[in-house]
């Protein structure tokens, strides 16, 4: 044996000791629960006064410039309009003939089975794959929004116009805008929120296309969708045209100089004490007039107290101080938990109203400091 | 089918046996004969060579290169990174990139953009192909840090000879997936010029097993070379003229997501072309050989990816030309004073350009210029001696390395060796170490490769990459017991390689539905195993068993590095029945392996079974037919999904391959 024999030969031995093994790696059993924790879950139903570009601020897919393909993203969507709660999730832009405007929708009511509609929303397309993309933009009759009613599933085309007046639908389709009946874009009362979104699909903010193409060709987000969610407790956010949480046209109406207390519709208003909620809203208002003028006017608001989330308490009448019409602007910062005016300054604000009078015309607004939600109809 | 046909005035003496090993100057089994030309082979080196004939590859019936090089332990065949259809050697697990590829003796850049392609070679054109594993001699580039691969070409000018062969092959179950075959040798002296001509072409047909997806399994392709020797001497020279020809067209069919619910199917089209032209000078002066060689490389490459083949147009063309040119001077003395000196320089630059022609529409077409014109040029000199020290050869030397982007660096190595006798079994020993340098190629840096309709990845360059640097350990032990009917033959060799720095490509951020992959310097690699080899014959059977063990190991995540098996094997039984018939079985093991650096996906363990029969005729024809992957060890049809496949299993199942050779002298 020379040297180098047994060299060899040492080497070899714990080489042989030492040797790996390529296995598969071991499935965590708990991987289920890790996944659900990876979605986004906006659970404070409470927004503030700020309308949104919603589907902006919360897409429903990426687009995958590569490929110049729209990948849904299965965001789940909260739906609520006229006190009834919708899920809704877009799961395809396209038929199978790689058609794109062709939607599906997934949909459910808060305790429903999910259900599936199918409809062409394409309007004009875009200039890569309409030739006649300028003309058609002036085409009233394909240039068109599809409308669709959750209660019924009927989808239906109209003009932006017959849009305006009609209270049936609840969102509407045109490429890959969506549009709900709210706002300054219908009469409706439609309102988004954003319940959840897979958070793996957005691995270091942007998208990672190969996830969301996998499922694509897999369950299409079912999984997603099933998650429950208290719909009722959903930050569903104010849509364009609706600056304010307690907005105007939501608590009072005019009736000739006056106007008179919306005390049907109430809000649920967050204060400075975390531990405790708040029911809100206008019963009357009182106005005294004089030579057709109003001279003061009177809120008088309802509240409801719940303490660390047992059952709200017993209404509390409260009136704000009278109301000076010929004063041009009137600011009065509420403490809610203590039912007193404060200093604006005060962290104690909870909510801020101000009444601009300015010649015979009369604005005023709530504001609130820590956030809301509703109309809730009661 | 097919006919060889070799017509020659006399026959030659027997070239080379089989696989074999030597070391240094105990060459004892290759013995080339009948030409004066100086040797451009390894040989030569006193480093650990082992090599593979001609005559092997006849007997295994291989037709390219790719096939073959597998058998030496510790080598293993990977489908080219960015070319479907091309083959590139791993080496005591590094690659494609860090093994240098001769072509006697020269280095060659690349026959394409993609790197070298193994399985472009021809058999009929190699009379012998010699591999040296890890960075332990100073005489060939420092990029050979896995090892180096020269490809010896025939040329045996004693007479004229002519020789012709044709196989072909279809899987078993069905006539799909046929492969046809030519080779084409032909040698004479025109006066005074000696005249090498060769030609060769393979074709495979497009291949599908599973009608129910759109994607298709195999990939469709004509691999053409052609070369042409003219040999003159002038005095005490040898000058030559040599050029090579390659061509190499790839059609492939798959599918990708043309929406968010269907796939489309698009066809993916790779024509890649090479000229490679030397013009040497080779002979005695004074005490030693003088070798000058000039060699031009071109190659070009297009590329029309993610064709939807539903429209007129192609939706991507990309262009991609290269030019090198290379100036290899070597000296190398016969011994003076004990010692043997060799010393050499090598001049070289790379020009690189690449465009891309996107079409979206029918009157819409852009061009974009990826890599503008870029010349990347280095100089390198080397200096190694080789002495004996009591019973032991001791080569010491260095390779100087300029690069103009990375600067300068010296690759010191060296490298012991001890032979002795006990009664009839001779033993070898050996011990090398040594550094290497490399710096990043150009398609490293820069090129970008969309595989999206091949494998749905893209493969992106990285202008950041830093130069690779190795230290190589080999200790090796060689054991030959011979008696009149019988031999035994044990190898065995233990070797560390550590590459800083090792370029690798790795899965990156997505920014489309396809996986995007780029290069990236790995801290700090090792890959450390063993090799061992037997082989043993007794009378009319011959028995050889490789088998390696090899860890690629990321050290700073102490993670596996992608698509390196622990273990391969090969077993070979030869048993010649007659004078005229010998039968052959040929198993491959190759081990599962981590496909992906987070070592959470593996591509399976396999084993293929060849079972060959060769059948001499006469004189000048044979014949020989097989049954490969008799056991139909494949990977699953090909699937129409957005997941990236990595499954090293083949796609060609059990077939039967038929050929004829004539071969006339």
């Amino acid at each position: 044996m020379n040297f180098f024999s047994i060299l060899l030969g040492s080497f070899s031995l714990l080489f042989f000791l030492s040797c790996k093994e390529i296995t598969a790696p071991q499935i965590d059993s708990d991987s289920n629960e890790v996944e659900i924790l990876s979605y986004l879950s906006p659970f404070s139903p409470y927004i503030k006064d700020q309308s949104v570009d919603f589907f902006l601020k919360n897409p429903w897919y990426s687009y995958d410039q590569a490929n110049h393909i729209i990948w849904p993203n299965f965001r789940v969507y909260g739906v609520r309009t006229n006190n009834q709660f919708y899920k809704v999730q877009f799961v395809d832009y396209y038929n199978n003939q790689s058609e794109s405007g062709n939607y599906t929708v997934r949909y459910s009511t808060a305790n429903g089975s999910p259900k599936i509609v199918n409809f062409s929303a394409k309007g004009c397309g875009n200039a890569f794959n309409n030739p006649d993309y300028e003309a058609c933009l002036l085409d009233q009759e394909v240039n068109v929004y599809t409308y669709l009613n959750l209660e019924t599933g009927d989808t239906w085309n109209m003009s932006d116009f017959e849009a305006e007046q009609n209270t049936t639908w609840h969102l509407a389709f045109k490429g890959t805008q969506v549009k709900l009946n709210s706002g300054n874009k219908g009469p409706g009362d439609v309102r988004l929120a954003d319940l959840y979104l897979y958070g793996g699909f957005y691995p270091n903010v942007s998208a990672s296309f190969q996830r969301l193409a996998r499922e694509s060709f897999t369950s299409k987000g079912l999984e997603f969708f099933n998650i429950s969610f208290p719909l009722a407790r959903a930050a569903y956010t104010l849509p364009s045209g609706i600056e304010r949480v307690i907005n105007e046209d939501s608590w009072y109406e005019r009736y000739g100089i006056f106007h008179r207390a919306k005390s049907t519709n109430t809000w649920f208003v967050q204060t400075d004490d975390k531990n405790r909620e708040w029911r809100f809203r206008i019963l009357d208002i009182q106005e005294i007039s004089h030579s057709n003028q109003v001279t003061d006017s009177k809120i008088i608001v309802g509240l409801m107290a719940s303490e660390s989330g047992l059952p709200f308490g017993p209404e509390i009448s409260w009136s704000l101080p009278l109301i000076d019409n010929s004063k041009r602007l009137i600011r009065l910062c509420l403490d809610i938990d203590n039912q007193s005016i404060v200093e604006c300054q005060n962290k104690n604000t909870d909510l801020i109203f101000s009444a601009l009078n300015i010649g015979r015309r009369r604005v005023w607004r709530f504001n609130v400091s820590h956030g809301a939600y509703g109309p809730i109809p009661i | 089918m097919m006919i060889v046909s070799e017509i020659s005035a006399k026959s030659s003496s027997v070239v080379g046996g089989d696989l074999t090993s030597t070391l240094g100057q105990t060459t004892e089994v290759i013995e080339v004969t009948g030409d004066s030309t100086p040797k451009s082979g390894l040989i030569d080196a006193p480093v650990k060579v082992e090599t593979l004939s001609s005559e092997y590859f006849k007997q295994q019936q291989y037709q390219d290169l790719s096939q073959a090089i597998q058998d030496i332990p510790g080598v293993m065949i990977q489908e080219g990174s960015m070319s479907p259809a091309s083959s590139q050697a791993l080496i005591q697990g590094f690659g494609e990139n860090s093994v240098l590829v001769l072509i006697d003796g020269v280095p060659v850049a690349q026959n394409s953009s993609f790197g070298f392609d193994l399985s472009q070679m021809a058999t009929s054109n190699i009379e012998r192909v010699e591999v040296i594993k890890g960075a332990a001699s100073s005489l060939y580039g420092s990029q050979a840090m896995g090892g180096v691969i020269n490809i010896v070409t025939k040329r045996n000018f004693e007479g004229p000879r002519f020789q012709l062969e044709a196989s072909g092959a279809s899987l078993a179950e069905n006539d799909q997936a046929q492969r046809r075959n030519i080779q084409v040798l032909a040698q004479d002296r025109l006066g005074q010029v000696k005249v090498k001509a060769n030609f060769s072409q393979r074709q495979q047909d497009l291949f599908d097993r599973d009608s129910t997806s759109l994607n298709r399994d195999g990939a469709e392709f004509t691999k053409r070379q052609a070369n042409l020797r003219l040999e003159l001497l002038i005095g005490k020279f040898n000058a030559y003229i040599d050029g090579l020809h390659s061509s190499n067209d790839v059609k492939s069919e798959s599918s990708r997501p043309f929406s968010s619910n269907s796939f489309g199917l698009i066809q993916n089209r790779t024509e890649s072309e090479n000229i490679n032209l030397k013009v040497g000078l080779e002979g005695k002066v004074q005490n030693g050989d003088l070798r000058a060689i000039l060699n031009l490389e071109r190659s070009e490459d297009q590329l029309a990816l993610n064709d939807r083949l539903s429209t007129p147009f192609t939706e991507t063309l990309k262009n991609t030309e290269t030019l090198s040119r290379r100036l290899d001077l070597q000296y190398k003395t016969t011994k003076i004073s004990g010692h043997e000196l060799s010393a050499g320089l090598l001049l070289r630059d790379n020009t690189v350009e690449q465009r891309t022609l996107s079409q979206s529409s029918p009157d819409m077409t852009t061009e974009t210029q990826d890599v503008p014109k870029k010349t990347l040029s280095s100089y390198e000199f080397f200096a190694q001696d080789t002495f004996w020290w009591s019973s032991f050869e001791v080569s010491p030397g260095a390779r100087y390395q300029y690069d103009r982007d990375f600067g300068s660096y010296v690759a010191p190595k060296v490298n012991f060796a001890y032979f002795t006798d006990i009664g009839n079994t001779g033993l070898k020993s050996w011990f090398s170490v040594g550094t290497g340098y490399r710096a990043p190629s150009v398609k490293e840096r820069f090129f970008t490769l969309d595989h999206s309709s091949v494998a749905n990845y893209i493969v992106v360059g990285n202008e950041n990459l830093r130069p690779e640097e190795s230290l190589s350990f080999q200790l090796g032990q060689e054991v030959t017991w011979s008696m009149p009917e019988a031999s035994l033959n044990l190898y065995g060799n233990l070797f560390i390689n550590r590459i800083n720095g090792l370029i690798e490509i790795n899965q990156r951020e997505n920014t489309g539905s396809q996986t995007v992959f780029t290069y990236q310097n790995f801290n700090e690699v090792e890959s450390k195993g063993l090799e061992l080899g037997i082989k043993a014959k007794y009378r009319r059977l011959q028995a050889t068993l490789n088998a390696s063990y090899t860890e690629t190991i990321d050290q700073s995540t102490s993670r596996f590095i992608a698509n390196r098996p622990l273990y391969l094997g090969m077993f070979s039984l030869n048993f010649q029945v007659s004078q005229k018939v010998s039968l052959i079985s040929l198993s491959r093991y190759t081990g599962n392996s981590f496909v992906n650096s987070a070592n959470d996906q593996i591509s399976p363990a396999f084993m293929t079974t060849d079972l060959k029969l060769n059948f001499t005729i006469s004189d000048s024809i044979s014949s020989f037919i097989s049954l490969n992957n008799a056991f139909n060890a494949t990977q699953p049809p090909a699937q129409d999904t957005v997941e990236p496949v990595f499954d090293g299993r083949p796609m060609r199942g059990r077939e039967v391959f038929i050929g004829m050779r004539l071969a006339r002298f």
